[in-house]
């Protein structure tokens, strides 16, 4: 998936052409539904997020830069409307960085057996959907969608610093929900 | 610890995207657009016959504009503008009570039929205008 083919893409769905943004819509929906699954509640808001992203999208394709990458402008049109979404239902902050990190061991032993990756991975998923959504949100965006740093912060309209805190106290939360889970054997 | 943890935020498990995601969001674009250009058509087919009824109303009228409209002649400017070089001051004062005379003029002939014609010409034209420039301000217009 090259940038060049999204730049012709995004230039020739500019022009009229709708057959050319439906390919781009087939071709980011993928990683961008995974991208937001991370943060969203459910599958169904995930979906709705994804559609409404597109929707916006395609209004805001005239100004829509067709020699940069798509995938940062699309994570920053998903955040408004995740924003826009959750206002509705609870205040969200992204630039919030309090102390307190929500995601609490569920004080359940962890299984006995040796780890295997699989099973490691499926307890981090459910680490990860304990976690507070804005730092669910970074991971969606930096795992799932590949973005840098910088791309994550203008997504979500935050500084840089802000995204590297989000992500560390993510991963400290989610070291200790493994260790808990694992009895402190993973790390 | 911290390489081992991106390591595996790496390679989390993810919900595949469902199938018909893709084909659903195509539909809606499909519907969006053509809902835009029922809407659009209508908006140019209302201006078009604004511009019409517009046109329609003011050809009767257009013996009244004429009277209020003033008529220049090449002489006429021609001695006026030789008129400024010898006495400015005096040129400039009968070049304003002639644009105030022509502008009491104008109001007394304005009709409410004759006032309506030209602002449903004016409203196509000034719809044409602003479509124009906000093109021109998308085109030139990028996001980060």
């Amino acid at each position: 998936m090259s940038a060049e083919q999204d730049g012709i893409l995004i230039r020739q769905a500019r022009s009229g052409n709708a057959a050319a943004f439906d390919q781009v819509v087939a071709r980011h929906t993928p990683r961008l539904y995974q991208s937001i699954r991370r943060f969203a509640s459910d599958r169904s808001e995930a979906e709705a997020i994804v559609q409404e992203t597109w929707l916006r999208a395609w209004r805001a394709l005239p100004r829509c830069d067709p020699d940069r990458p798509l995938l940062p402008w699309l994570a920053k049109i998903a955040m408004n409307v995740t924003r826009d979404l959750w206002r509705r239902r609870r205040p969200l902050d992204f630039a919030d960085v309090g102390d307190e990190v929500e995601a609490q061991p569920a004080g359940e032993p962890g299984p006995e057996q040796a780890l295997e990756s699989s099973l490691t991975l499926e307890r981090l998923a459910r680490g990860v959907e304990r976690l507070r959504p804005e730092y669910r949100a970074v991971i969606g965006l930096r795992y799932d969608g590949g973005l840098t740093y910088e791309e994550i912060a203008q997504a979500l309209g935050v500084e840089v610093n802000t995204v590297r805190t989000h992500l560390h106290r993510a991963k400290m939360a989610l070291r200790r929900w493994m260790e808990a889970e694992h009895g402190g054997s993973d790390g | 610890m911290a390489d081992r943890m991106d390591e595996l935020l790496t390679h989390l498990p993810a919900e595949p995207c469902p199938d018909d995601l893709v084909g659903r969001i195509q539909s809606r674009l499909a519907a969006t657009r053509r809902r835009a250009r029922w809407m659009e058509q209508g908006r140019m087919w209302s201006l078009a016959g604004a511009a019409a009824l517009g046109t329609w109303l003011l050809i009767p009228r257009l013996g009244i504009l004429s009277t209020a409209v003033p008529g220049f002649s090449v002489s006429g400017v021609g001695s006026w503008l030789s008129w400024v070089l010898a006495s400015p001051a005096d040129a400039g004062g009968a070049l304003l009570s002639q644009v105030l005379s022509w502008g009491s003029g104008l109001a007394e002939c304005m009709q409410f039929g004759l006032v309506l014609a030209l602002v449903l010409m004016a409203a196509p034209a000034l719809y044409g205008a602003a479509r124009m420039i906000a093109s021109t301000s998308a085109r030139e217009g990028v996001v980060g």
